[in-house]
C-alpha cells in the first residue's frame, strides 16, 4: 500500500515544479504546458484521496478536470496563435500592454 | 512490489517535469511532458484506478499534447536569448516560496499519516462491488453526476465555436 | 379680520412676487398700478383690523396670532406669528399710508428709468418685510423683517449702481447696519439665555417677575438691543450711512430714509419698553445719545448745500429726538413724533423730488431760487411740511416735539432739556435757510432748466398735498392740556402701562397746566426765533452768512466737512479690517488652506505614481503574486 502522504508530496513537487515554470519561461507555449502539469498534480490528489477514502466521487472530479482542461488548452492556443498574428512573437514580456 | 514501481515512476515524473521547465527547446519540454503524463497514467493504474490512467493517456497525450506540438510547429519561434527585463532577481523570492508551499505540504501530508487517518484499505468496495474501475465510474457518472456531465458537453460546445471564433480570418 | 392678518404682509409680498416674475411683459401704468395697489390693499385691511380691535375693550387690546410652529430645536420654540396691539396698528397705518402715497408719487416720477419695474418689486418687497418688522410677535421674526428692510435699502440705496457713489453708499449702508445688527443679535442672544423663549409677550410677562430693576443681565440686553437701534435709525456712532444714502432716487429716500426703516429702532425701543423701563441706565444712554444725535445732526444740516442732505441730517436729528423722547421714558410721545416725522419729513424729500423733476435732476440749493412763482404747488406743501417740522403751531410737529420736550423736562432731565430745545432753535433756522434759498429770493436756477420748470402731473401733486393736509392735522390726535384730548396717548396707553408703572412715571402727575403752558411757549418763542434768523440772514441780509463763514472758517470747513467723521472711520475701523482680511488671505487663504488642498491632491497623485507601479504588464509577475498569496493563505489557516 502507498502511503497516502507520498502521493501527496508527489503532488505537492509536481505542482511547485510547474509553478516555477509558469514564474520563468517565456515562451507562453511553455508556460501553458506548465500549467498542465499543475493540473496534472491536482489531479494525483484528487485520484489519491479517491483511492484512500473509497469513494469515486475524487475520480468523477478527475474525469470533469480533464474535460475542462482540454477545452481550455485549445482555446488557449487559438489565443496564442492569435497573440502570434498581432506581435509576431509568443514571448510573454510581449504582452505588457497594460503596464501603467 | 507496488512501492517500487511507485517510486519509479515518481522519478520519472518529477524527472520530467523539472525537464519540461529547463529545457531552452519548447518542442523538448512537449515530449518530456508527454513522458510525464504516460508516467502519471502508469501511478494511476498502480492506484486502481485504470479508467483514469486510460484517460490520461488518451486525452492528455494523445489529444492534448498533440495540439501543442502541432501549435509550436505552426509558429516559428525563434529562441529568444535577449536579457529579461523583468523577472531578472526574483529567483531567490520565488524559490523561498516554493520551499514554503513544499514545507506546509509535507507537513500536512505526515501529520494526516501519522493521525492514523489514511492508513490502508479502508473502503475498497468499489473495487471488490463492481470488479471494474469503469464500470464503477460510469454507474456514478450517470446517475450521481449526470447534470455536471451534461453541463461539461455544453461546455465542449461553446469552446469549439470559441476557438472558431477566435481563429477566424478577418475578411473586412 | 383677525385671523386674517397675514393679508397685511401677503398683499406687498404678492405684489413682489407678481411684478418681479412678470412685471417685464407689463406695461409700466400695470406694474405701477400692481404695486401700489398692492400696498393699499395692506392698508385697506390696516383699517379692518383697527376697527376689530377697537371693539375689545381698552385693556385687553392684544390678539396674538399664530400661524404655525417655526423653529422647534431642543429647548428653542418659536412659532410664528402676528401681535396685534395698538402700537402695532399705528405702526402698521402709517407704513402702509404713507407707502401707499409714496408709490403713487413714485409712478411717475421714475418714468424714465430703465429700471422701472425693478424699483418696484424692491419697493414692495421692502413694504412686506417692513410691516413683518412691525407685526412680529417674537423677536426672531422681527430680526428677519429688520435684516429684510436692510436688504432693501442696499438695493434701493445702489438702485444706479452704475454710478460708483450709489453702489459705494449701498454698500455702506449695509454693513453699518450690520455692525448694528450684531447687536441686536447679542441682544437677542442674552434675552433668550434668560428667558428661554423669545416670544414678546411672554418675556414681557416674565421680566418683571425675574429681574428686578437695574439687574446687569436686562441692562446688557438692552443696550444691545440699543445698539441696533443706532445702526438702523442712524443714531450716534452708526448714522454714517444716512447721508450717502441720498444716491438713491427720492421716493426710495422719502419711504425708507424718511418714514419707515429708519424708525424701525424707535419702534423696537417702544415694543421692548417693559425692558429698558427695567434698566434705567439703557434708557439714560439712550436719552443721552437721541439729545446729542439731535444736536450735532442738526449742526451738520446748517451748511449743507444739497437739499437731499439738509434733509438726510435733518432726518438723523428728530429721530433723535424720538430717542430721545422715548429715552426719558415717554414712549408714546416718541411715537407721536415718529407718525407726525413720517408725515412731514416724507413730504419734504417727496417735494426736493418735485423740485428735482422740475429742475432736470438739479439739487444744489445754490442753484435754486425764486421756485415759489414758478412751482405753487409743491411750495405751498414744503411750506407745509417745513412750519411742521420746525415746531408752529397748528402744525403737527409742534405737539409732537412739545410733548417730548415736555416729558425731559417733568423726567427733570434738564440738560437732555437745554440740549433738545438747542436742536429745536436750529432745526427752524436751517429748515427754513432752506425753504427761502430754494423757494425764494434771486432766481438763481441755470437759464437752459429754467425753460422747463413744469409743475408735476396730479400722480406726484396728489401725494404732496395729502400729506400736507396731514401735516397741518396730524398732530391735532394728541393736544396738551386736556387728557381726554390726548387721543393717541389713550389709545397707546395699554401698551406701555406696563413700562410706567416699573418705571415709577404713572401719568397720573398733576403737572400744573402754567408749567405746560409755559414750555410750551418756550419752544414755540425759540422756533420763531430760528426762523426770525434765517429770515435776516437770507432774505434781509444774503451777505451775511458769507462774512459769517469767512469769520469763522475754522467752525465752517468742520461743520461743511461733518467733522470728518467718515474720514475718522475710514483711519481707525476700515483701513485696519481691510489690511487684516488682506493679511489673512494671504496667510491662511492661499498658504494654509489651499495648501492643504492642493497637497491633499498632489499628495495623491505622488501617492498613486508610486503605486501604480504594481501594474507591470507581466502576467508572470501577476501569476507570482497569486501563489504567494496562495501561500499565505495556507499559512494562516496552519497556524
Amino acid at each position: 500500500m502507498i502511503p497516502l502522504s507520498y502521493l501527496l508530496m508527489l503532488s505537492a513537487i509536481l505542482f511547485t515544479i510547474g509553478v516555477l515554470g509558469v514564474l520563468f519561461k517565456r515562451n507562453t507555449i511553455v508556460i501553458f504546458m506548465s500549467i498542465e502539469l499543475m493540473l496534472n498534480s491536482a489531479n494525483l490528489s484528487f485520484v489519491a484521496f479517491s483511492r484512500y477514502l473509497g469513494n469515486l466521487n475524487g475520480q468523477v472530479y478527475v474525469f470533469f478536470v480533464m474535460v475542462v482542461a482540454a477545452a481550455e488548452v485549445a482555446i488557449g492556443l487559438a489565443i496564442i496563435v492569435n497573440m502570434y498574428k498581432n506581435f509576431k512573437s509568443i514571448s510573454a514580456d510581449r504582452a505588457n500592454l497594460l503596464k501603467w | 512490489m507496488e512501492m517500487l514501481l511507485f517510486f519509479f515512476f515518481a522519478i520519472v515524473c518529477v524527472i520530467s517535469s523539472l525537464c519540461v521547465v529547463f529545457f531552452k527547446n519548447p518542442v523538448k519540454s512537449a515530449i518530456s511532458l508527454i513522458v510525464n503524463f504516460f508516467s502519471m497514467g502508469a501511478i494511476y493504474i498502480i492506484l486502481n484506478a485504470e479508467f483514469i490512467g486510460l484517460m490520461q493517456v488518451l486525452v492528455y497525450a494523445g489529444a492534448i499534447m498533440v495540439l501543442f506540438l502541432f501549435i509550436i510547429m505552426l509558429l516559428d519561434v525563434k529562441h529568444t536569448t535577449k536579457e529579461r527585463v523583468y523577472f531578472k532577481n526574483n529567483l531567490s523570492v520565488v524559490l523561498c516560496f516554493c520551499f514554503i508551499f513544499l514545507a506546509i505540504i509535507f507537513s500536512v501530508a505526515t501529520s494526516l499519516y501519522n493521525a492514523g487517518l489514511m492508513k490502508g484499505l479502508n473502503g475498497l468496495d468499489w473495487m471488490f462491488l463492481d470488479n471494474s474501475n469503469t464500470k464503477a465510474i460510469g454507474k456514478v457518472l450517470f446517475s450521481k453526476y449526470l447534470l455536471p456531465f451534461e453541463v461539461t458537453s455544453l461546455l465542449l460546445l461553446v469552446a469549439a465555436i470559441g476557438i472558431l471564433v477566435l481563429g477566424k480570418k478577418k475578411n473586412t | 379680520m383677525m385671523k386674517y392678518v397675514w393679508l397685511i404682509v401677503f398683499f406687498p409680498f404678492l405684489g413682489f412676487l407678481i411684478n418681479g416674475f412678470f412685471g417685464r411683459h407689463f406695461k409700466r401704468e400695470v406694474v405701477a398700478t400692481i404695486a401700489a395697489c398692492a400696498i393699499g390693499l395692506a392698508f385697506v385691511c390696516g383699517i379692518y383690523t383697527l376697527f376689530d380691535l377697537l371693539k375689545l375693550p381698552p385693556h385687553s387690546r392684544v390678539v396674538e396670532v399664530v400661524y404655525f410652529d417655526w423653529i422647534k430645536a431642543g429647548k428653542l420654540s418659536i412659532p410664528a406669528g402676528f401681535l396685534i396691539d395698538p402700537l402695532t396698528m399705528v405702526m402698521v397705518l402709517v407704513v402702509s399710508g404713507v407707502s401707499f402715497l409714496i408709490h403713487i408719487y413714485a409712478g411717475e416720477y421714475m418714468e424714465e428709468d430703465p429700471g422701472y419695474v425693478r424699483f418696484f418689486v424692491y419697493l414692495n418687497l421692502f413694504v412686506s418685510m417692513m410691516l413683518t418688522l412691525v407685526m412680529a410677535n417674537n423677536f426672531l421674526l422681527m430680526f428677519v423683517g429688520w435684516e429684510g428692510v436692510g436688504l432693501c435699502s442696499y438695493l434701493l440705496i445702489g438702485f444706479w449702481f452704475e454710478k460708483d457713489s450709489a453702489s459705494n453708499a449701498g454698500k455702506k449702508a449695509f454693513i453699518v447696519n450690520r455692525v448694528g445688527d450684531f447687536g441686536f443679535l447679542v441682544g437677542m442672544f442674552i434675552i433668550f439665555s434668560a428667558f428661554h423663549t423669545l416670544n414678546f409677550r411672554e418675556v414681557f410677562e416674565k421680566a418683571p417677575e425675574m429681574f428686578t430693576v437695574g439687574s446687569t443681565t436686562i441692562t446688557l440686553a438692552t443696550l444691545c438691543l440699543f445698539l441696533g437701534a443706532t445702526g438702523k435709525s442712524a443714531q450716534i456712532p452708526l448714522y454714517v450711512w444716512l447721508p450717502d444714502a441720498m444716491e438713491g432716487p427720492t421716493p426710495v429716500s422719502a419711504l425708507i430714509h424718511a418714514a419707515t426703516m429708519v424708525t424701525a429702532g424707535v419702534y423696537m425701543m417702544a415694543r421692548c419698553s417693559v425692558l429698558y423701563a427695567l434698566a434705567p441706565f439703557s434708557l439714560g444712554v439712550a436719552g443721552t445719545i437721541g439729545a446729542l444725535t439731535a444736536v450735532f445732526a442738526a449742526s451738520m444740516a446748517l451748511v449743507q448745500v444739497d437739499m437731499k442732505r439738509v434733509l438726510a441730517y435733518s432726518t438723523i436729528s428728530q429721530i433723535g429726538y424720538m430717542v430721545l423722547g422715548c429715552g426719558v421714558g415717554a414712549f408714546a410721545a416718541g411715537i407721536f413724533h415718529l407718525m407726525t416725522h413720517a408725515f412731514f419729513k416724507a413730504l419734504l424729500f417727496l417735494g426736493a423730488g418735485s423740485v428735482s423733476h422740475a429742475l432736470a435732476g438739479e439739487l444744489d440749493i445754490r442753484k435754486m431760487g425764486g421756485l415759489y412763482k414758478k412751482l405753487p404747488i409743491t411750495h405751498i406743501t414744503f411750506l407745509s411740511a417745513t412750519l411742521a417740522i420746525s415746531g408752529i403751531i397748528p402744525f403737527a410737529g409742534f405737539f409732537s416735539k412739545d410733548e417730548i420736550l415736555f416729558e425731559t423736562f417733568i423726567g427733570h432731565h434738564y440738560i437732555l432739556y437745554l440740549l433738545g430745545i438747542v436742536g429745536a432753535l436750529m432745526t427752524a433756522f436751517y429748515m427754513f435757510r432752506l425753504y427761502f434759498i430754494a423757494f425764494h429770493g434771486e432766481s438763481r436756477v441755470d437759464p437752459e432748466v429754467e425753460k422747463h420748470i413744469h409743475e408735476p402731473s396730479w400722480r406726484m401733486a396728489l401725494p404732496l398735498c395729502v400729506l400736507g393736509i396731514l401735516s397741518l392735522i396730524g398732530g391735532w390726535i394728541q393736544l396738551p392740556f386736556f387728557h381726554n384730548l390726548k387721543i393717541l396717548g389713550g389709545f397707546l396707553e395699554p401698551v406701555f402701562h406696563h413700562a410706567h408703572e416699573i418705571g415709577g412715571m404713572e401719568h397720573g402727575t398733576e403737572v400744573g397746566m402754567w408749567l405746560e403752558g409755559a414750555l410750551m411757549a418756550l419752544s414755540l418763542v425759540v422756533a420763531l426765533m430760528g426762523i426770525c434768523i434765517a429770515y435776516n440772514f437770507y432774505i434781509k441780509n444774503p451777505e451775511l452768512p458769507k462774512r459769517l463763514a469767512e469769520k469763522f472758517v475754522g467752525l465752517y470747513t468742520l461743520l461743511f466737512n461733518k467733522y470728518y467723521i467718515d474720514e475718522l472711520y475710514q483711519k481707525i475701523v476700515v483701513r485696519p479690517l481691510y489690511n487684516l482680511s488682506l493679511g489673512l488671505s494671504y496667510v491662511v487663504d492661499q498658504h494654509i488652506i489651499d495648501a492643504a488642498v492642493n497637497g491633499t491632491g498632489k499628495g495623491m497623485v505622488y501617492g498613486s505614481s508610486l503605486l501604480r507601479r504594481v501594474n507591470t504588464g507581466y502576467v508572470q509577475f501577476y501569476g507570482l503574486i497569486m501563489f504567494i498569496g496562495a501561500v499565505v493563505v495556507l499559512l494562516v489557516n496552519i497556524f
